[in-house]
């Protein structure tokens, strides 16, 4: 019945490495004064809650399942990580895995479209095909997770196309 | 005494049920009544409060209004503005999808403003969604202490859920059930929200069909959904906690008697709301008198404030 549960180790290791990717300090930076919960109810959800919380939590959880606690962080899924907006929103000034975006860039990603080269003003890091990315307006405010079909780099010079895998517009389409 | 020719003449020219319009004129007379009633067709003003943790307020301001968008101060929030220019939907902005404000009607701020809220309280909302008064909690929290919402609507609480997540809200815990049942849990809380469930009177300058929709049953359905929620509330603060009563209902029955129901059994007791705006809870409801306390209670009325009807009443547990 209980469907809240702290991570197993390997399970912390998933969230570990794909938080990783972001930044290296990142996950020990959560965890000083947070805590994962998983609930596997329909998917692995997974939950990031301050510790106080926690402890609250506990005194319930063998009452009744809570519905919702701490932030959503994301959806464990192939042994990796897909983050929700709020965990993009945490993670954001600890990374440099983010690409800023211009005004039309950022009307046509909350609308869930593409991203091309003419919508980009800065790139904070180099890509791979497949990276992610975290998109930010001119303001540093998270607008979604793009995810690149062609290698970038900073000096700007390639063929640029962002995939558009979440973005906030989210919180209109389907959010209520 | 009441003019059954001035309820059938008041209930066809606004196309009210004759019951409410017969109470409207026992409780406030003739020429208030027409006040109302009139004051019911016309819009009240949209409003929202600024998530402060998020962004400061008056940088907020500036950059809506940028976009054209024009405001004006709500007088019992720093954070809370009445849109008076809105350019285009208030609900679709960058602005709001970054969590920088939720949308909430003026006087729906009052109950968590006289909450006495501190950072690491744990607070009960026991009737939470679509959220409003539990992120301006987390708001005044700054996101510390804990807010435990209890909602048992299934769609309700996803709206709830949306809301919180957008809001960037990280202090709560949410449960699926029925809060009159919270006291199984034998967990003692700090402060309470109780903006129970009502008939809705109070919306009407919003939503005309409630005009008709709801009857005197209702009413009484009501009353006992929320006497019932009330003892739950009772039982689930610590002694010396606070509790917040609130409706956007104008039935006393909904409201002042449902107080009553508990003052004489001396677990309760009315503190002053310390608002110098709103007008006193009614003590003689048609024709009955009841406790004088009930004073301090607060209501609001779409011709006297400008916001929607709505009554609030502050509570402390003292035994």
């Amino acid at each position: 019945m209980i469907n809240f549960k702290e991570l197993s180790n390997k399970e912390l290791a998933q969230i570990n490495k794909s938080l990783n990717y972001f930044g290296g300090l990142i996950f020990d930076t959560l965890i000083k004064s947070n805590i994962f919960l998983i609930n596997t109810k329909i998917k692995k959800e997974i939950f990031l809650i301050p510790k106080n919380n926690y402890e609250i939590f506990l005194k319930f959880k063998n009452y009744r399942v809570p519905y919702y606690l701490g932030i959503y962080f994301g959806d464990l899924k192939n042994e990796s990580l897909f983050f929700s907006l709020n965990s993009l929103q945490v993670i954001n000034n600890l990374t440099t895995k983010k690409i800023m975006v211009n005004k039309q860039g950022e009307l046509k990603f909350i609308y869930g479209k593409n991203l091309q080269k003419k919508h980009i003003i800065k790139i904070f890091s180099n890509f791979n095909p497949l990276d992610k990315m975290i998109i930010i307006n001119n303001k540093n405010e998270v607008l979604g997770l793009g995810k690149t079909i062609y290698p970038i780099n900073i000096k700007f010079n390639n063929n640029i196309k962002i995939k558009n895998i979440i973005d906030i517009g989210w919180y209109l389409r389907k959010g209520n | 005494m009441i003019n059954l020719n001035d309820v059938e003449k008041i209930a066809s020219k606004y196309q009210y049920s004759k019951y409410m319009v017969a109470r409207y004129l026992k409780l406030f007379g003739l020429e208030e009544t027409y006040e109302l009633l009139e004051a019911n067709e016309r819009k009240i003003k949209k409003s929202i409060r600024v998530n402060s943790f998020n962004i400061k307020p008056h940088k907020l301001i500036k950059r809506m209004e940028e976009n054209g968008f024009e405001f004006s101060k709500i007088e019992w929030d720093k954070n809370g503005f009445y849109i008076d220019k809105e350019p285009y939907s208030i609900g679709a902005t960058s602005e709001y999808l970054q969590g920088y404000y939720y949308i909430q009607k003026a006087a729906s701020m009052i109950p968590v403003n006289i909450l006495d809220i501190s950072q690491n309280d744990i607070v009960l909302d026991m009737c939470a969604a679509p959220g409003g008064k539990l992120i301006q909690a987390a708001d005044i929290m700054n996101n510390n202490g804990c807010i435990i919402g209890i909602e048992y609507d299934k769609d309700r609480i996803k709206s709830l859920r949306s809301n919180i997540s957008r809001c960037g809200i990280k202090n709560a815990i949410l449960f699926r059930m029925d809060a009159a049942k919270f006291p199984e849990f034998n967990y003692k809380v700090d402060k309470i929200l109780l903006d129970a469930p009502c008939t809705g009177e109070g919306l009407i300058p919003f939503d005309k069909s409630r005009k008709k929709s709801r009857s005197f049953e209702d009413i009484i359905t009501c009353s006992s959904i929320q006497i019932k929620l009330l003892n739950a509330a009772i039982e689930s603060v610590k002694i010396g906690g606070i509790i917040v009563y609130s409706t956007c209902s104008i039935a006393p029955e909904e409201n002042e008697l449902v107080i009553n129901n508990f003052l004489n059994k001396g677990k309760i007791e009315i503190l002053d709301t310390g608002l110098k705006w709103g007008k006193s809870g009614i003590i003689n409801v048609f024709g009955n008198a009841i406790s004088e306390d009930l004073l301090k209670a607060k209501r609001f009325y779409p011709h006297k404030n400008g916001t929607q009807g709505f009554f609030v009443c502050k509570l402390k547990v003292v035994n």
